[in-house]
C-alpha cells in the first residue's frame, strides 16, 4: 500500500489515527480492524472486524 | 399535501444502499457501453484535461468513479486517490474503497477534491459536500461535475423518461442550488463551464453530424449545456490577534487640542473613549 495514502488515512467514524497490523488498519477508540484486500484499504463500517476484547495494539 | 410527502419518502427510502450500488454500477456500464456514455465521457475528459493542470497541490481526491478510464492523468499533483463505494470493486484501479459520506482522509490534507457525477448519486449530497470540506485545506479546490436539468439533456428526461435507465436515474441537480450550498459552506466559485449541447440520441452518425450544435450552444445559450463542471475554492477566515495596549496612545502632532475623553479630570489618568462609561457622569462635569 502506498505510504503517502496511509499517511493522510483516517478512521472513516471517529477520524482519529489507525495502526497498520498485518493487512488490517486499526482504530483503537473504534474498536475495528479494516480489512486491505489486494493493496486496497476497504474503510467501510459494515466490512470491518469488530476487535476481540483481548486483543491489543 | 399528503401524497407530495408520501412521495418524497418513496423517493428517498429508494434510494438506499442497495440502490445507489446498482444505480452506480449500470451508470458505469453505460458509460463504457453506450454511444451517448463515451461521447460524453470525452467531453468531459477533454474538459478536465484543459481544467486539471491549472490546479496545483500534494494530494488529489477523486470520490466516486464511474468509468474504467483515468480522468486526473493530466493533473500534475503526485498523489492521486480514487474512491469508490462500493466493497466490491469491479473497477480496475480503485485506491480506496470509502463511503462518501465518511471519508477516512484526514482534515486538512487535501489540495483538489474531483467529485464526477457523485451528488447525482449520493443519498445525502450534503454530507458528501460537507466531508469535501473537511478534507480540503484552505484555499484548496473542488471540481463538480453534474448533469444540467434546464438543458435539453433535462428535458429529455422529463419527455422520455424511462424508469430507471442511467443516465436518467440520476438526480438532476440545478447549478444554482450547487453553488447555493457551496457558497453556505464558504466556498468561493471560480469557474464554471457547460457541456453536451447536443440532443442525447443514440443514433452515432446523427450525432457526429449535429456536432456543430456545441459550438453554436457554447455561442448563443452558453447556460443550457446538458452537464456543467464547476471550480469552487475553499475560503477560511483566519483571526485577528488584537494585541493589549501597554502604554497610552502618544500624539504625534502637538499644538492640537486634546480629546475630551484624553486624560480624565478626577484620577488624572489617561482613558480610552471606550472607557467613558465606566467613569461616573457626573464626574466629568467638574
Amino acid at each position: 500500500m502506498d505510504r503517502k495514502l496511509l499517511a493522510i488515512l483516517v478512521c472513516p467514524l471517529c477520524k482519529g489515527p489507525l495502526v497498520d497490523v498485518d493487512d488490517e488498519l486499526v482504530c483503537k477508540p473504534c474498536r475495528l480492524a479494516y480489512p486491505v484486500r489486494d493493496e486496497i484499504p476497504v474503510m467501510l463500517e459494515q466490512e470491518a472486524r469488530q476487535l476481540e476484547p483481548e486483543e491489543e495494539y | 399535501m399528503k401524497w407530495i410527502h408520501r412521495k418524497i419518502e418513496k423517493k428517498r427510502s429508494a434510494l438506499d444502499n442497495e440502490e445507489a450500488s446498482r444505480t452506480r454500477r449500470q451508470m458505469r456500464q453505460w458509460y463504457q457501453a453506450s454511444h451517448l456514455g463515451s461521447l460524453l465521457l470525452e467531453l468531459e475528459t477533454e474538459l478536465l484535461n484543459d481544467l486539471l493542470p491549472t490546479l496545483f497541490g500534494y494530494n488529489l481526491v477523486q470520490i466516486g468513479c464511474l468509468v474504467d478510464q483515468n480522468l486526473l492523468h493530466s493533473s500534475q499533483i503526485p498523489l492521486h486517490i480514487v474512491t469508490i463505494a462500493d466493497a466490491e470493486p469491479d473497477l480496475n484501479t480503485p485506491d480506496l474503497v470509502a463511503c462518501p459520506g465518511a471519508l477516512p482522509i484526514a482534515s486538512d490534507s487535501v489540495d483538489l477534491v474531483v467529485l464526477h457525477h457523485t451528488l447525482e448519486f449520493a443519498q445525502d449530497p450534503h454530507q458528501v459536500l460537507r466531508e469535501v470540506d473537511r478534507i480540503l485545506i484552505a484555499e484548496g479546490h473542488v471540481v463538480i461535475l453534474g448533469f444540467n436539468p434546464l438543458s435539453v439533456w433535462g428535458l429529455w428526461r422529463l419527455l422520455f423518461r424511462r424508469g430507471d435507465k442511467p443516465p436518467w436515474c440520476a438526480n438532476f441537480r440545478d447549478i444554482l442550488r450547487i453553488k447555493d450550498w457551496l457558497a453556505l459552506m464558504g466556498f468561493d466559485i471560480s469557474a464554471q463551464h457547460y457541456y453536451a449541447y447536443r440532443p442525447p440520441i443514440h443514433h452515432q452518425s446523427l450525432t457526429k453530424k449535429l456536432q456543430f450544435i456545441e459550438r453554436l450552444g457554447e455561442r448563443f445559450v452558453p447556460r443550457l449545456g446538458g452537464a456543467y463542471a464547476l471550480v469552487a475554492k475553499k475560503r477560511e477566515c483566519t483571526l485577528t490577534p488584537i494585541k493589549p495596549r501597554w502604554w497610552p496612545r502618544r500624539a504625534f502632532v502637538s499644538g492640537l487640542a486634546k480629546p475630551a475623553t484624553g486624560r480624565c479630570p478626577v484620577c488624572k489618568q489617561m482613558h480610552d473613549a471606550s472607557d467613558v462609561g465606566a467613569v461616573p457622569r457626573r464626574d466629568w462635569t467638574w
